[in-house]
């Protein structure tokens, strides 16, 4: 018997949780691993039956390009992968028992999809809905059974209706993903030469449920300006974070743990205005600009004065 | 037939639970076809863990047969330019940018487009049994990646004007940086979908060094054996240059290195390269370099000669950086930086530019890397590379 079974397909909502790296080019991309959520499946059989199966998103990874406009986002998966927990599906009939054990169920956007977002409540909050349309989402499903084949099923199919979801590109990045696939499925049975005991077509309608989750973003970075010994005008910065952090003084760059020199004058703005043999540059500050920032690789910023 | 199938239905539907007593009988079937996918990739049998990655782009739009990119597109996509250096830092995106003359000629001095199945440099994962299908099946990893490109193409609604097969010969390869006699293991599942791995191709390649005077190599750390001669520019008398097989001749690059101390002078930089050995171990054929100098600053040069002020001081163990930034006319811009902090293969490094004032011409490739120690016993420690290695 083939099992050619795919009902499994009806990934709805699906929350991700995130370690991601961002990065700047012409877009900024993510990664997104630890992918959770829940799938539904709902199918229906002959003979008036109904087979329905709840269980979860195992394991997944989404890379995502995205690019802020001022309408909006440009949002790009370049790679979508799931694997399914897999279940079984098992039943009697009068005593007699039988069963389906998936050992392996994994989905795959075969076609990477560039799509708009428009933005829910203010720009700031960066947080976008979208609409993929159902004809340009692709996926590739594979599936393992116990059904001895040496080789996974394989097929290709479109969600029955768009996709939808919400992306935080916020401090919490998250994406939540709405997909719902509808499946037909052919049953036959008792098959001699052109004959079959059953042979029907079911709509298996497979309908999910899954859930968005989210984890915090790192923490903001932490900065110091601290005055050497004995104070005067030369400072030391020191900014430490989860990721790694760029120090800026104005719009000069310092590293980490550099000793500076800083003056305060009545002229606004920030400028270098010598570098001493030792390497020790030497700033002029405007009124109230004598601080420094650290901003981490999500945009966390702190300051810190140097007084 | 209808009434047979009434009468078993109803022959049938006393059991609870009867579809699953059918899974156990003979000759039954339980199919979902999907889309139609006349031309279904083989991927061997279980398991189908390792893989291949590979470019396949996505049909043109019919409407845009030249493929332009707007303006949004030009903002949002990757240069094609960009792959090595991208991959080195975790950037990827799946719309692709060709900046070269040919293309933007073509597009009014807009880019061309290539929309990729999947994200562009990485490429798209293609598992299969590579130990059971290649050579067996297929000749190459290319061979592979033209097959995964008939299915994909197959299955989807815009078919190529000049045929699948031509289309597909033409538009699918293997990836930046892949070996096409290679594939990476432990990629994928046992049936073959994507996991999660760590790919290679994000380390930076070693330097290879190569055409020694006075100089040694341990590894990718080159050390001046020669006495020192004296601390004039004419003094930079021993040196290496990498392989010849590491050349850089095509996109975005760097060069990575440090220094084992700063009380001696050392200089790192590109040459135009003929493709002959580098008989010239000083600084003068050196056409931009960073020089570390023994007085502890940095200084840039070209062809030898110190351009504008020195970059300030540098310590031993700081990472520095060469940038080669492909111009796209067959010469690129060299640029400089220190890395501030620790830095992860596959993100993008925190790092502090070194602003130089260029007097000469841009270089153009094939580039090489080039080095020149001046007192005994300087050492360029642990110098890497990343470039688009052209296969």
């Amino acid at each position: 018997m083939r099992t050619n079974r795919t009902l499994l397909v009806t990934v709805v909502a699906t929350g991700m949780m995130l370690s991601a790296t961002v990065a700047s080019a012409a877009s900024q991309s993510l990664t997104i691993t630890n992918l959770q959520g829940t799938v539904r499946i709902a199918q229906d059989l002959p003979c008036d039956q109904t087979v329905q199966v709840d269980t979860t998103i195992q394991s997944g990874h989404l890379d995502l390009a995205y690019q802020i406009q001022r309408e909006g986002v440009l949002l790009d998966f370049a790679r979508l992968d799931v694997f399914i927990t897999p279940f079984s599906v098992e039943g009697n009939c009068d005593g007699v028992g039988a069963s389906v054990n998936f050992r392996e169920i994994g989905l795959k956007l075969a076609s990477a999809v560039i799509f708009p977002g428009e933005p829910v409540g203010g720009l700031e909050d960066r947080l976008y809905r979208f609409r993929i349309p159902k004809e340009q989402f692709l996926l590739f499903e594979s599936v393992l059974d116990d059904s001895g084949a040496p080789q996974p099923k394989t097929l290709y199919k479109r969600p029955s209706e768009d996709v939808t979801g919400l992306i935080d590109l916020g401090r919490n990045k998250s994406v939540q993903l709405h997909v719902v696939l509808t499946d037909e499925v052919q049953f036959k049975a008792g098959c001699e030469r052109n004959r079959c005991l059953i042979d029907e077509t079911h709509t298996g309608t497979t309908t999910s449920d899954v859930l968005a989750a989210v984890i915090p973003g790192p923490t903001p970075p932490i900065v110091s300006c601290t005055p050497t010994a004995p104070p005067g005008s030369t400072f030391n910065v020191f900014a430490s974070d989860e990721t790694a952090v760029v120090i800026k003084l104005g719009t000069f760059t310092l590293a980490n743990e550099e000793t500076f020199q800083l003056q305060e004058t009545g002229q606004p703005g920030v400028r270098l205005v010598e570098t001493s043999r030792t390497g020790v540059r030497h700033f002029q500050v405007g009124p109230g600009e004598a601080f420094v920032t650290a901003t981490d690789t999500e945009g966390n910023v702190a300051i810190a004065f140097c007084k | 037939m209808r009434e047979f199938l009434k009468s078993s239905g109803r022959r049938l539907s006393t059991g609870w639970f009867w579809p699953l007593v059918l899974l156990a009988l003979p000759n039954c079937v339980l199919g979902n076809s999907g889309l139609p996918n006349p031309n279904k990739f083989n991927p061997g049998g279980e398991p189908l863990s390792t893989a291949v990655m590979c470019d396949i782009a996505k049909v043109p739009d019919p409407g845009n047969p030249g493929s332009c990119a707007n303006l949004a597109e030009s903002g949002s996509g990757m240069s094609l330019a960009h792959a090595a250096v991208a991959l080195a830092q975790g950037e990827f995106n799946s719309l692709g940018l060709d900046f070269t003359p040919a293309a933007t000629n073509s597009c009014n001095g807009s880019p061309r487009k290539t929309e990729f199945f999947e994200k562009f440099p990485d490429g798209s994962v293609v598992c299969l049994n590579c130990a059971q299908m290649i050579p067996a099946v297929y000749a190459d990893g290319n061979a592979v990646c033209v097959a995964k490109c008939k299915e994909l193409v197959g299955v989807g609604e815009v078919q190529p004007p000049g045929g699948l097969d031509a289309y597909c010969q033409a538009n699918a390869h293997v990836s930046t940086n892949f070996d096409k006699t290679a594939c990476y293991p432990d990629v994928c599942s046992v049936g073959g979908t994507p996991g999660a791995f760590e790919d290679p191709r994000r380390t930076q390649e070693k330097v290879k060094w190569s055409d020694f005077f006075g100089t040694t190599a341990v590894d990718n750390t080159l050390t001046r054996l020669a006495v020192t001669t004296g601390d004039t520019p004419a003094d930079f008398n021993a040196g290496a240059a990498a392989n010849l097989s590491q050349n850089i001749t095509v996109g975005d690059a760097w060069i990575e290195f440090e220094v084992l101390d700063n009380t001696k002078s050392h200089a790192l930089g590109v040459h135009t390269t003929n493709g002959g050995i580098d008989t010239n171990p000083s600084l003068t054929d050196m056409l931009f370099a960073l020089d570390l100098n023994k007085d502890g600053n940095i200084y840039f040069l070209e062809h030898g000669n110190q351009v504008g002020p020195t970059a300030g001081a540098y310590t031993a163990g700081q990472r520095f950086r060469i940038h080669i930034t492909d111009n796209n006319d067959g010469t690129a811009k060299i640029t400089y930086g220190r890395l501030n902090g620790s830095c992860t293969p596959g993100t993008k490094c925190l790092e502090d530019p070194l602003v130089n004032q260029q007097t000469s011409p841009d270089p153009a490739y094939p580039l090489r890397v080039d080095a020149s120690l001046r007192e005994q016993d300087a050492q360029l420690k642990d110098v890497t590379m990343v470039r688009i290695i052209t296969q």
